[in-house]
């Protein structure tokens, strides 16, 4: 569960007085602040604006968000230190304790084609992250002994990462495979300073930041896990898959479409064809969600 | 006579006590300024080799200077909890109570080479105000008890 304190130094004084008195933080997904406009709230299943009495579907009575919220926002998450958060900034995020990221939208300012850094920030979506325990029983009631080749297939907002951080806690603590997460936007393990901010497991590894290929490298040569979790397969990612796959380490990785037909027609899932041993397409959403377990997807082109 | 002689005494030993507050606190000034100097020295060398944050390397830092160290507490607590900070004034200036809000307020907020620039421009401006109150302690300073108490005589003089 969310301690609401984690948000106290990244939201206006007036928005965060609003939240603690008037709503359920388990009910809370996002906070999205926006420089000149009132702040919007993804609560209890539906995005309304955020008053201070509560919340209104009607921007009339809406909590108003300058520039200065906006950046005192960034600055709140970065610790007063824009410097040590700048790859982070340029990427468009910051992971704040407790698995809070905080989405940052402004105007990049680039060198050559070289990202480095955002100012002028316009606008900041405060994700809260929701752990499901158990919510990959849907695809997996009961961990096998081999780990398997596993591809979780949604469109966006679906609960993959949800899904991908049960599997791993799952084969951490339940199969005793050691698991390696390799998280590039630090969204799965929400790493800060390396401590996780969602449970992973006992005996689960985190790579945060870094390219998949340099992870998958590292895991090759050094982690040696049993299982690699990772989230949103493109391109040449389906070549770093088979050489794990190749090495004997089972993957699980995730892929956004929004049908199987859909994902059938991506170029990705040709190339991956063959290497996944269970494709699973979501759908339903928080402790809904099913999945369909296809075994090959090239009969849906 | 016995009285006046007392008084002559207490007038002498009141002058001397503020003479050595003075100098206690010309001496705090000019140490304020070194240390504030070398706090921005170290945040600055952290920036090239560990990008620590700003909460981090002020927790880090073992002020000297008791306002310092004060002033330091209250911009940490104040990023912390996420409100502006209000830092002591202190015995300084309100031109140089200016200067230090804005070299303490401004911290963390810029990208790595910038934050070193800012940091050794703030550290020549600090340097010399650093300079103006160790030459005012050299001065003043060392002289300002047996000043004290020979004023105190003097208003004891006056008194007789």
């Amino acid at each position: 569960m969310l301690d609401l304190q984690t948000l106290k130094p990244i939201l206006p004084q007036e928005v965060f007085a609003s939240i603690e008195e008037n709503l359920d933080t388990d009910k809370l997904r996002e906070v999205r602040l926006r420089a000149g406009r009132p702040v919007a709230v993804w609560y209890n299943g539906e995005e309304c604006f955020l008053t201070r009495s509560g919340v209104s579907r009607s921007s009339e009575r809406a909590i108003a968000c300058g520039a200065d919220d906006v950046r005192s926002s960034v600055m709140g998450a970065s610790e007063h230190s824009v410097y040590a958060y700048n790859d982070d900034i340029g990427r468009g995020f910051i992971t704040v304790g407790g698995g809070v990221r905080l989405g940052i939208c402004g105007e990049v300012v680039t060198d050559s084609g070289r990202i480095l850094t955002v100012k002028n920030y316009s606008s900041v979506n405060i994700r809260i992250p929701h752990e499901i325990l158990g919510i990959s029983r849907c695809i997996m009631p009961d961990i096998i002994s081999k780990a398997m080749n596993i591809l979780v297939i949604s469109p966006p907002g679906g609960g993959k990462t949800t899904v991908l951080r049960d599997l791993a806690r799952r084969f951490s603590d339940e199969g005793g495979f050691n698991v390696l997460i390799v998280d590039e936007r630090a969204e799965i393990a929400c790493c800060r300073r390396g401590v996780p901010g969602t449970d992973i497991g006992k005996r689960t590894d985190v790579i945060t930041g870094g390219s998949k290929r340099h992870a998958f490298e590292c895991a090759v040569r050094a982690v040696r896990p049993d299982v690699i979790v990772t989230d949103e397969l493109f391109g040449d990612d389906a070549d770093i898959v088979a050489e794990a796959a190749g090495c004997g380490i089972a993957t699980v990785a995730s892929a956004h479409a929004s049908s199987p037909e859909n994902f059938a027609g991506r170029k990705i899932c040709g190339r991956l064809e063959g290497i996944f041993d269970i494709y699973c397409f979501l759908r339903g959403f928080g402790e809904k969600t099913t999945a369909e377990l296809l075994t090959e997807l090239s009969a849906r082109r | 006579m016995t009285d006046k002689l007392l008084m002559a005494v207490c007038l002498g030993c009141l002058g001397a006590a503020t003479g050595y507050a003075l100098c206690i606190r010309l001496k705090r000034r000019a140490e304020y300024f070194a240390d504030l100097d070398d706090f921005l020295r170290v945040f600055s060398e952290s920036l090239v080799c560990s990008l620590d944050t700003v909460p981090r390397v002020i927790g880090d830092y073992a002020a000297r200077s008791p306002l310092l160290a004060k002033q330091l507490g209250e911009c940490r607590e104040a990023i912390v909890s996420g409100r502006p900070p209000e830092l002591s004034r202190g015995s300084l200036t309100e031109r140089e109570a200016a200067l230090v809000r804005e070299v303490l307020c401004g911290l963390g907020s810029r990208s790595a080479e910038s934050e070193r620039a800012a940091a050794e421009n703030y550290r020549r401006k600090i340097g010399e105000y650093g300079k103006l109150a160790a030459d005012k302690y050299a001065k003043l300073g060392r002289s300002a008890v047996k000043l004290g108490f020979l004023a105190g005589l003097l208003a004891a003089v006056l008194c007789w």
